[in-house]
C-alpha cells in the first residue's frame, strides 16, 4: 500500500474511475467534486472513487456521511487519506 | 408455485436458480434453444446477446443483494456496467453460471464483480452497479 497520496495521484485516480467532462489537469485541490458549482459528480461517481481509494490504500471510507465529508474536494480527500495512513 | 427469484416478468427472467455460497451469489441460467432471441440473434448462428449476459449477471447480483434485505421484493435498477469483457460465445443448450461478489455498498448503490462461465469455459466478466432508485 502507498504511504502517502497527493492531489496529482488523486487526479489520475479520478480520471481513471469517473467520466469527467473537463480536462483533469484543470481540477484544483479546492474544486468541489459535487454540485453545480463544482465537477457535478454524482453518487455513482462517489462509489467508484471510494472503491478505488479502498483498493489503492486499504482504508475504508465507511458510510455515506463519512464519504460526504471526505469527498468534498481532492485537497480534502488527500488530507483525509494521509491522516488515516499516518495513524495506520 | 415457487416465488420468482427476481421481480421481473417471466419473459425477462434469466435466473433459473440462485444460491449463496460463502457470501458469493451463484446464478444458473440454462440457454434453452427455444428462447425468443436465438431466432434472430443471429439467423443460422444463434448466440446469446451480450446485453442479456449482463442482465443475467445483474439479476444474480440483485438476488444476492436482496437475500437478507428487509425489502426482498424491492425493484433494483442497473446504474452502471464497467470493464465488461466477452470472452467466448454462449450458445444454445449451454448452462451458464454467474458467480457474483459484492464489492461495496453505499446507500442505495451496490457494486458487484461477476464472472460467467459455461462448464469451465469463461464467457464474460465485469462489474455491475445496482441502484435502489431510478436515476
Amino acid at each position: 500500500m502507498d504511504k502517502e497520496t497527493s492531489v496529482d495521484i488523486l487526479r489520475s485516480m479520478l480520471a481513471e474511475n469517473v467520466m469527467l467532462k473537463i480536462d483533469v489537469a484543470t481540477i484544483s485541490e479546492d474544486t468541489p467534486l459535487f454540485g453545480a458549482e463544482g465537477l457535478g459528480l454524482d453518487s455513482l461517481d462517489a462509489l467508484q472513487i471510494i472503491i478505488a481509494v479502498e483498493k489503492k490504500y486499504g482504508i475504508s471510507i465507511g458510510d455515506a456521511t463519512t464519504a460526504r465529508d471526505a469527498l468534498q474536494s481532492l485537497g480534502v480527500l488527500r488530507d483525509w487519506i494521509n491522516g488515516r495512513l499516518t495513524t495506520a | 408455485m415457487n416465488k420468482p427469484l427476481t421481480p421481473h416478468g417471466p419473459g425477462f427472467r434469466f435466473l433459473d436458480t440462485f444460491e449463496c455460497v460463502e457470501g458469493n451469489g451463484i446464478g444458473i441460467w440454462h440457454l434453452n434453444p427455444e428462447l425468443w432471441f436465438f431466432k434472430d440473434h443471429f439467423p443460422s448462428n444463434p448466440i446469446a446477446p451480450a446485453a442479456l449476459l449482463m442482465e443475467f449477471a445483474a439479476q444474480t447480483a440483485g438476488a444476492l443483494w436482496m437475500k437478507d434485505s428487509a425489502k426482498p421484493d424491492a425493484a433494483l435498477f442497473v446504474a452502471s456496467v464497467d470493464a465488461m469483457r466477452i470472452q467466448s460465445a454462449a450458445l444454445p443448450n449451454e448452462t451458464l453460471k454467474a458467480n457474483v461478489t459484492l464489492v461495496r455498498e453505499l446507500g442505495p448503490l451496490a457494486q458487484f464483480e461477476f464472472e460467467i462461465t459455461s462448464a469451465s469455459r469463461a464467457i464474460a466478466r465485469g462489474r455491475v452497479t445496482l441502484s435502489q432508485q431510478l436515476a
